[in-house]
């Protein structure tokens, strides 16, 4: 079957592609005439002022949220006419880092990165606990913590738990809210690396919500921009940073933004 | 979806054999296929891969490939297929770690005779240590209640009525339709009873005497248990786990103050007129129902209730309603105040909670029932 996650078969739609998408929450209007295409391998970063609906947004290509208008295509599907058993298949094809972990307080951490496992795959008690322990090695956990309760994790540990979890079925799509927030800068910095490793390695299409203008400048391939209700530009940091539209401007321009941008040329050189 | 499987073919002539992977070498299609190929590998000397007919290939798949090539597993097995080189290069190292560690794992099982006598001593010095809690938790209320009691500027007036409707108030209609129900079948079973030795109309006797003493206070506390026990510790636990109490301590607001004693007080006093309510509805549910079954009306029964059943029984049931109330405070909040920051906890403590009180409102119950055994006025 080509639909089978893997890195050798590369069928042609590009990941995602959202068409005339509009949300609506009473007179609230977030989204409105909202388009974005993401090609397969890129990792892009989704910025926007608090209020413009970044989780929103991601929660209606999860499928969380029906828009009320527009559509939403994930590798040349349209989500919105999936029927149930669709729609699962579709989900093994994604992973999502939740932006507080979302793990499952009642289950350790290696029950936890196993559950997609569990729920999709056939395998072996003994052989299931080796893959788990595997992406946590991957996710760059120690190996003696697979047994901890998430309620005895650092922040860190948690979101790396989480981003375990959400590599466990090899998905071709990675979705990520906020994976630096609450982490320590060395933290975050390794957990950029760490993203910019697997998506390389394993040609993940990473669609990536964040405020941390260090990850775009360090990992994101392009930045997609909401302000105004839609996808106001979507290209690299360094070509943003030459925008006229005033928040683009002040995002990238501002005392921060200056800061990383000088650390990002940095790396660069 | 294709299931993982290989071919194995030994070209002649050559020393290296020749494996050929097809299906799908992902966490989904794998299977046993690992397993099988690294016994079918056990004696090889040399090995080449063939990876055109895969259909799909994944971390997983990496893995049970490492696993099963063992020595042989190096990277230059696929410098014919980079992208699955790449896939396998990320696995190659993490392979040996994760077997170290599941062998780790299955050093570290413990003797399971000391595991048990372990979370024995473990339990109970939990428990000791709970009883010492609970104790602790005691006195700051019960300096809190004398405070407040001397200094009355203390009580935070707003929660204390906030409570009083929604904790106390709130349970009058649930209370007296239960104690309706129960009056009105006790009535029944007595009559279909009393009947037979020809004494029926001492069902009121028995109807005044049961729900006055026992059923309209147990009742009434039961239910307030279920009601008001669960939403204490998960009002004070969520609190707790969103860091509010901590924020009230910084900002000098005694929690005990501001959301335990408004509680407490609450209960104290509605309590009891509810009570007082329900067991009117039971005196009610059991008048109904003689009326219907023997005729007698309500001139009669009020009459045969003021002078047969003695003014005791009221009082032993009233006199009880405070001490649920304040049983059914101290566990709500305090294992509110136990709640710590994972939402199982929560849960678990609700349970508790819920169970706890109305376990000790029948301990209660049967206390003071032995206390006035005989008592008489």
């Amino acid at each position: 079957m080509t639909e089978a996650p893997s890195p050798v078969s590369t069928p042609a739609a590009p990941p995602i592609v959202i068409e005339g998408l509009r949300n609506q929450f009473g007179s609230n209007i977030v989204h409105d005439n909202l388009e974005l295409t993401v090609e397969r391998g890129k990792v892009i970063g989704v910025v926007g002022g608090s209020g413009t609906g970044k989780t929103v947004l991601l929660n209606s290509i999860l499928g969380l949220q029906k828009p009320s208008k527009g559509a939403i295509h994930l590798f040349g599907k349209d989500i919105t006419r999936l029927n149930e058993k669709q729609l699962r298949l579709m989900q093994s094809r994604f992973g999502v880092l939740f932006q507080s972990g979302a793990l499952f307080s009642a289950l350790s951490v290696i029950e936890n990165v196993c559950v997609p496992l569990t729920e999709y795959a056939r395998l072996k008690p003994a052989q299931m606990r080796e893959i788990g322990l595997m992406k946590m090695a991957l996710a760059g956990l120690p190996l003696d913590a697979a047994d901890k309760r998430p309620s005895e994790l650092s922040g860190g540990m948690i979101k790396r738990t989480a981003l375990a979890r959400a590599l466990v079925l090899d998905p071709e799509l990675l979705f990520l809210d906020e994976p630096t927030a609450g982490l320590d800068p060395i933290g975050a910095a390794a957990f950029d690396a760490l993203i910019r490793e697997l998506s390389d390695s394993l040609n993940l299409t990473v669609f990536m919500i964040t405020h941390d203008l260090d990850s775009l400048y360090a990992i994101c391939d392009e930045v997609a921009v909401l302000a105004d209700k839609r996808v106001v530009a979507q290209a690299p940091p360094s070509v943003l940073e030459q925008s006229d539209h005033p928040w683009i401007h002040e995002y990238f321009n501002g005392p921060r933004g200056r800061s990383s941008q000088s650390r990002g040329t940095g790396d660069a050189s | 979806m294709s299931k993982a499987d290989f071919k194995i073919e030994t070209p002649p002539g050559g020393e290296a054999r020749v494996v050929s992977l097809t299906g799908d070498w992902t966490a989904i299609g794998l299977r046993d296929a690992g397993e099988r190929l690294k016994s079918a590998l056990k004696s090889a000397q040399e090995i080449r891969i063939e990876t055109q007919s895969l259909t799909g290939f994944d971390t997983a798949g990496a893995y049970a490939l490492r696993a099963a090539l063992g020595e042989h597993g190096d990277d230059a097995l696929f410098a014919d297929d980079p992208r699955i080189g790449a896939v396998y290069a990320l696995i190659r190292d993490i392979q040996p770690k994760v077997v170290e560690a599941q062998k780790a794992t299955a050093q570290q099982k413990p003797n399971p005779i000391i595991a048990r006598l372990a979370r024995l001593g473990r339990r109970t010095e939990e428990g000791l240590k709970d009883l010492g809690d609970l104790n602790i938790f005691i006195g700051h209320l019960v300096v809190t209640a004398f405070l407040s009691i001397i200094t009355p500027g203390r009580i935070r007036w707003t929660p204390l009525v906030a409570q009083m409707q929604q904790a106390g108030f709130g349970s009058l209609m649930v209370v007296c339709v239960t104690n309706f129900f129960v009056g009105a079948v006790i009535a029944f079973l007595g009559i279909l009873q009393l009947q037979q030795f020809g004494a029926a109309v001492f069902a009121v006797e028995l109807i005044g005497i049961s729900v006055l003493r026992e059923f309209g206070p147990v009742i009434a506390a039961v239910l307030i248990a279920g009601r008001s026990a669960s939403s204490f510790t998960a009002e004070i636990g969520a609190m707790k786990m969103n860091q509010e109490i901590s924020a009230m301590r910084v900002m000098g607001i005694n929690p005990f103050d501001a959301l335990i004693f408004p509680r407490l007080a609450a209960l104290i006093l509605t309590m009891p007129l509810v009570t007082f309510a329900g067991s009117m509805a039971g005196l009610f549910g059991g008048f109904v129902v003689v009326w219907a079954q023997l005729g007698y009306g309500p001139h009669f029964f009020s009459i045969r209730m003021t002078e047969y059943v003695p003014f005791v029984n009221f009082f032993v049931g009233m006199i009880k309603v405070p001490l649920f109330a304040i049983a059914i405070t101290i566990i709500g909040c305090r294992l509110g105040m136990n709640v710590t920051e994972d939402v199982i906890s929560l849960g678990r403590q609700v349970t508790r909670a819920v169970v706890q009180a109305i376990f000790t409102i029948i301990l209660i119950d049967a206390i003071v029932a032995m206390m006035f055994n005989g008592f008489d006025f």
